[in-house]
């Protein structure tokens, strides 16, 4: 694949791929092909480290694909703490004037949670148990973030091109929708 | 920046609940937690110290429902007031959609205000977004209190660039649910 103006370059580290993230970037469209891509990626990954269940999101805590079994009502509130630990530990590294901790590892008497960063925007977590050994799960995330890293960088070149989304009926609706639900009974 | 997943057929956008130490962000999320339908929101997670102060974040999902097809959620969040948590804040503001910025109208809470916003625009410039331009909304809170100054002085000081602002008193929620729907739709304004 050739090298792209923004984009990943082949042979690089995932860190430095998208190290030119546009913060004016104003939403990221996942669409059906890039959300396709990453669930072939991530359920490789679970399925490869014998995982229990794995999630790609954004430094801001937002799930993009979850895959895998489990915590079917807590994924929201795991990738807001995840996402925050992470940011947190980024702080840390900062005081620390490292460059940056790319990985994290959460560990309890039955479950584990790894976490390394896809270049400058996104996370990838794998959530497993004891009977999965840590050093292959590390191996298979670093390998699996070079794959993430150049699918989300080919969204975020398409987000870019794409006109905002604009949609007036979404907006109308979407305001009529806030104003309804979000009011207090006094209001009502 | 809002995540559109047209393969899930959902918008997320995230809103930060900014400003100084006791000016009542956590008192904003915990009035909408108890007021709105048990269907539309999430729980309510708070990473608090002993004394309930706000140690890393508050975090409240709300759900709009189905417009146009698409689930449009919002992640509400809170940081930390308290001057030491600075790079906590900065960490809980990544990412950010769109911002309220909680003002304690207190007279004697002007200075702790001023320099709470400073931080806010200096920390939203080195996301590298242009602060003029970035989804704000304003509300001056406790506004029921004898000590609370009038709202031209507080615009005078705190809202210079004439953003949104609403007179709030959170423990009561007078002025929380305007203040999330403007912030709201600025944020799916931006889309």
């Amino acid at each position: 694949m050739p090298n792209q103006p923004n984009g990943p370059r082949v042979g690089s580290p995932a860190g430095s791929m998208l190290g030119h993230f546009d913060p004016h970037l104003t939403h990221l469209i996942i669409d059906e092909e890039t959300s396709s891509s990453i669930t072939i990626v991530l359920r490789q990954l679970i399925k490869d480290s014998q995982a229990t269940s794995g999630m790609v999101l954004d430094r801001a805590g937002q799930i993009i694909v979850w895959d895998g079994t489990g915590y079917e009502n807590a994924r929201m509130q795991l990738g807001a703490l995840i996402a925050g630990t992470y940011a947190s530990t980024r702080e840390v590294a900062r005081i620390l004037e490292e460059s940056g901790f790319r990985t994290l590892l959460q560990e309890g008497a039955k479950e584990k949670i790894f976490t390394e960063a896809i270049g400058d925007q996104w996370l990838v977590s794998v959530i497993f148990g004891r009977h999965t050994h840590l050093g292959l799960v590390k191996v298979l995330c670093s390998r699996a973030t070079v794959d993430l890293a150049q699918i989300l960088a080919r969204t975020v070149e398409r987000s870019r091109a794409r006109p905002k989304l604009r949609d007036a009926g979404l907006m109308r609706i979407a305001n009529d929708t806030i104003d309804l639900i979000f009011r207090d009974d006094s209001e009502k | 920046m809002a995540l559109i997943n047209v393969a899930a057929r959902e918008i997320h956008g995230k809103i930060v609940y900014y400003g100084p130490g006791l000016c009542g962000k956590t008192t904003n999320l915990q009035y909408i937690h108890g007021k709105i339908p048990s269907g539309t929101k999430g729980d309510l997670l708070s990473i608090a110290t002993e004394t309930e102060r706000t140690l890393f974040f508050d975090f409240l999902p709300l759900d709009l429902g189905k417009v146009h097809g698409f689930t449009i959620r919002f992640h509400l969040y809170t940081v930390p007031g308290q001057v030491l948590y600075e790079r906590t804040r900065i960490a809980v503001l990544n990412g950010a959609d769109g911002v309220v910025f909680v003002a304690d109208a207190q007279r004697d809470r002007l200075q702790d205000n001023l320099q709470s916003l400073r931080e806010l625009a200096q920390n939203v410039s080195a996301q590298g977004k242009r602060f003029l331009d970035f989804p704000l909304v304003m509300q001056y809170n406790k506004m029921d209190l004898p000590t609370a100054l009038p709202v031209p002085v507080l615009d005078r000081y705190l809202n210079t660039i004439r953003v949104p602002r609403f007179e709030a008193t959170a423990v009561n929620g007078n002025g929380v649910f305007e203040t999330l729907r403007a912030v709201c739709k600025l944020v799916t304004n931006k889309l």
